[in-house]
């Protein structure tokens, strides 16, 4: 894809985490900062988007733990020697991943902002927690 | 439009599935399980429709998944999507529509849009700072 073409689609994420509410939380808060997102439940599903090449993936946001055998790590790995120029990220814990997510709305496609990564660690904390 | 749950574990069909009902308005949580899909239920997440896939990996299918919704405290319209069930079982289960796959997007849109218009939009705040 050229550079031209790539600048005039929004940006995609590839969000890949175990924890239904934690990547649902990341997923809309990245969707309503004007990327396209992709959710994956492990790194095989990861694999399986990242292995249709016309499937556009600008970044990969990923848990360190995941289910399955393959975790974070191994994921990037196989990212690198797979999707050449496909950033990875890699948060270990869910704090970590809001903040990535937040950083990553900061150099988004909207004007920047000040944010508060923790607004999205009480979000996720309270859908994980709060009975209804 | 509304909050859909969408529930499929092969995700090259959920996936498109998904950014096909939210390019009509819808917004779409996405469970790649029925597990996954009774988390969602029990969180503080609305739901106003959910979409299922029958054959799913775990202990419960689509359709026990439809079953529980449709007698649970608050039971919301389910859509049973699957390329072997029967429709008449996805009717017994409480299902108001079923499509067998595959199925024509847009056709699946206008049914969910016609599920959710009589039930009254749903309303989200985004709680997004960018």
């Amino acid at each position: 894809m050229s550079g031209e073409a790539r600048l005039a689609r929004p940006a995609a994420v590839l969000v890949v985490e175990a924890e239904v509410l934690v990547r649902f939380a990341i997923a809309q808060y990245l969707r309503d900062c004007g990327f396209r997102v992709i959710e994956a439940v492990s790194a095989a599903e990861a694999q399986t988007v990242l292995s249709q090449a016309e499937v556009a993936i600008d970044v990969v946001l990923s848990a360190v733990e995941l289910s399955g055998t393959i975790d974070g790590f191994s994921l990037a790995r196989w990212v690198r020697s797979n999707r050449e120029g496909v950033a990875v990220i890699l948060a270990g814990t869910i704090e970590r991943a809001a903040q990535d997510a937040g950083e990553l709305c900061e150099e988004g496609p909207h004007l920047r902002r000040p944010y508060d990564p923790q607004q999205v660690v009480e979000h996720i904390k309270m859908l994980r927690n709060l009975p209804r | 439009m509304g909050r859909v749950l969408l529930v499929e574990d092969e995700i090259l069909a959920r996936y498109p599935v998904a950014e096909w009902l939210r390019g009509e308005g819808h917004e779409i949580v996405e469970a790649a399980s029925a597990n996954e899909a009774l988390a969602i239920l029990a969180s503080r997440i609305d739901i106003n429709l959910v979409l299922t896939d029958v054959r799913m990996p775990g202990s419960m299918s689509g359709l026990d998944l439809t079953v529980h919704i449709r007698t649970g405290s608050r039971p919301v319209p389910v859509i049973v999507m699957s390329g072997d069930a029967l429709a008449s079982d996805a009717t017994a289960a409480g299902a108001s529509a079923f499509f067998r796959k595959p199925f024509d997007f847009g056709e699946l849109a206008a049914r969910v849009a016609a599920l959710l218009g009589d039930q009254g939009s749903g309303n989200r705040s985004s709680t997004a700072v960018c």
